[in-house]
């Protein structure tokens, strides 16, 4: 192998590396989650950098914990971002029914296989009534995993914060300080 | 040297093709490193099946013989072996044991005595498919068993894949493909050294469309044993042949925005190719005489079970205008039209397109499926939902509670009565 190939191939792995940044959340009162929310957290989170404009990703081992913001969905957008036109598109004129099936439709066209709710009731988001739904689902990698969302509708768009865990050992470890930071939410 | 892209191409193909059929062989080789033929045209395959009267004469390779370790087929069936690992555990694996067994009883019945040597995945896919691994992996995909009417049409597209496993179609194209790349370095090389290195681009396409040919021929022969496995267990051929135009007709509603298919590097035979070859097939080898049958009750006996969530899987993909015409040719086979009239109704509630009139069309859609019964009562909510958007407020009240009387503890149950407020 000549130098200039050995060269080319650290490049790609190095940017290969550095396709996902992450930052630190220190453990902290008053963070601000995008233009939406001010939440205090009692444990430090990995913040990954994401290209969605409608979401924030906090981590904790590496992806076997994850809380996800969604940080204002507006009329006609899609919950992620991507080239798949097959993702669904936001209705301003959704009820709570339709807003919970839109997430849950988001997640089912973006890699979740299989979804087993838990339960779904009336819940509030920041103050806001809305709902919260729990569930167990399977990616393709078949690793059971459990989450609950909390969700609400505020002028027309929709705010959510999911957390989701590795079934075994992970989703239980940091359930309370993700209920936590949840419980802390309110609007900016 | 061989050009990065041709290597990448060769590889990607030989990956998604053999996981996409099975091996075959010749009526000579054995499977212990001979060179298994090319593929038998339809008149010599029919000959060779009316002289030894049974279609599992016909293949060399021998039920419950493993390749040699030492040969390349061996590393091929090594290589999906590993494939085989993830495919047990895989969050799309189908673990019903009804759904399974049905399945798993009809492939053991089709493949006869290489039954212990094909083992049967059923996965959650909304897509039209089935494969065939050169070591016996079989995945069945949950959009194939949607689109299937019958056992008979199922048997067709097992049978098929059962015919790439016997004649070991992977290790004949997997041969086909290593030697046309050799043949590509060797010509690319010449031609650098006498000043035209252009002509290796054209003979890298030469080459691929070479190898989809080879893989057409493939398909073609598969579907020639598909129907002589239908042919062996009594199952009307012409079923064959439906399960194509039907397929036709999904693909034909998208209109423009069909898929573009090049023909020249098509892996298999246009559908509308495959329907006409088995309807040739269904007249040479299916007199008025022969003791048709279809299987159509145990087939929706175990297959309408599950129905209901294949029809949401396939709502999910986002293609309204083919799941529409996927519902009206299921709506004409007569199986429970008013769950598909529900789904009707949900395709058009969840596109929502004014210019379609979506919202009406929803509205017609439930009322026809609450005309002839054997929907699901979320029907009431999705309706009672769709008449608040069209402002009819009274008929969305009337809806929604005759959801709630239904369902009363529906995990819902207490949005619905939030909704019914303000709609007072």
């Amino acid at each position: 192998m000549t130098t200039l190939r050995r060269i080319a191939a650290i490049g790609l792995i190095l940017a290969l590396g550095a396709c996902t940044t992450y930052s630190m959340v220190e453990a902290t009162k008053g963070y601000e989650v995008g233009d939406a929310f001010k939440v205090d957290t009692p444990i430090a989170w990995n913040k990954a950098r994401v290209h969605s404009p409608n979401i924030e990703l906090w981590t904790l081992d590496g992806l076997l914990q994850t809380l996800v913001f969604v940080t204002g969905v507006s009329n006609g957008d899609t919950l992620f971002s991507g080239p798949d036109e097959k993702k669904p598109k936001f209705d301003e004129k959704s009820t709570i029914i339709e807003a919970k099936a839109f997430i849950i439709d988001s997640l089912l066209t973006s890699g979740v296989l299989e979804y087993r709710e838990i339960s779904f009731a009336p819940a509030k988001l920041a103050g806001q009534d809305g709902f919260r739904v729990e569930f167990k689902f399977t990616k393709e990698d078949g690793m059971e995993r459990r989450a609950f969302v909390v969700g609400a509708l505020k002028d027309k768009k929709l705010y959510a914060i999911m957390y989701s865990g590795a079934e075994i050992y992970f989703y239980d470890r940091a359930k309370q300080e993700a209920e936590s930071v949840i419980s802390s939410a309110h609007f900016l | 040297m061989i050009r990065p892209v041709v290597i990448s191409a060769a590889v990607a193909s030989l990956l998604s093709l053999a996981a996409c059929q099975t091996t075959g062989g010749s009526t000579t080789a054995s499977l212990t490193g001979g060179t298994p033929s090319l593929v038998d045209p339809l008149d010599r395959l029919i000959d060779k099946y009316e002289t030894s009267g049974s279609v599992y004469e016909i293949p060399d390779m021998k039920a419950g013989v493993q390749p040699l370790l030492t040969s390349d087929e061996a590393g091929l069936w090594l290589m999906f072996d590993k494939f085989e690992a993830t495919a047990k555990t895989s969050g799309q694996r189908l673990i019903d044991p009804a759904l399974h067994n049905y399945v798993s009883q009809l492939v053991c019945k089709l493949a006869g005595p290489y039954c212990p040597d094909v083992r049967v995945y059923v996965m959650r896919v909304p897509e039209f498919n089935a494969s065939m691994a050169p070591n016996g992996m079989m995945n069945v995909f949950s959009g194939l068993l949607l689109r299937a009417h019958n056992e008979a049409q199922l048997s067709m597209v097992i049978g098929h894949e059962i015919g790439h496993f016997v004649r070991r179609h992977s290790i004949q194209r997997m041969r086909d493909m290593s030697d046309k790349a050799a043949f590509h370095t060797f010509f690319s090389i010449a031609m650098g050294a006498v000043g035209i290195p252009a002509m290796s681009d054209i003979a890298y396409l030469g080459i691929m469309g070479s190898i989809s040919a080879f893989s057409r021929d493939h398909e073609r022969e598969a579907d020639k044993f598909g129907v002589l496995f239908m042919r062996d267990h009594n199952y009307d051929i012409t079923e064959g042949a439906k399960i194509w135009e039907n397929l036709i007709r999904e693909l034909d509603a998208l209109g423009d925005d069909r898929p573009t298919r090049s023909f020249f590097f098509a892996s298999h035979p246009p559908p509308d190719e495959r329907a006409k070859t088995l309807n040739l097939f269904a007249d040479k080898l299916q007199g008025p005489a022969f003791p048709a049958k279809d299987n159509r009750d145990a087939y929706r006996a175990v297959i309408g079970k599950h129905r209901h969530w294949m029809l949401e899987d396939e709502i999910r993909q986002r293609r309204p205008k083919r799941t529409l015409e996927l519902i009206k040719i299921l709506i004409a086979d007569g199986y429970n039209v008013g769950e598909l009239k529900f789904f009707e109704g949900e395709v058009y509630r969840l596109r929502n397109d004014k210019d379609e009139d979506d919202l009406n069309n929803a509205v017609s859609a439930y009322h026809e499926a609450k005309r002839l019964g054997g929907y699901p009562a979320k029907l009431h909510r999705s309706l009672g939902i769709v008449y608040r958007r069209l402002d009819r407020i009274d008929d969305a009240r009337d809806e929604l509670g005759q959801y709630l009387r239904l369902m009363p503890d529906a995990p819902d149950a207490p949005f619905i009565r939030q909704m019914l407020k303000p709609v007072g």
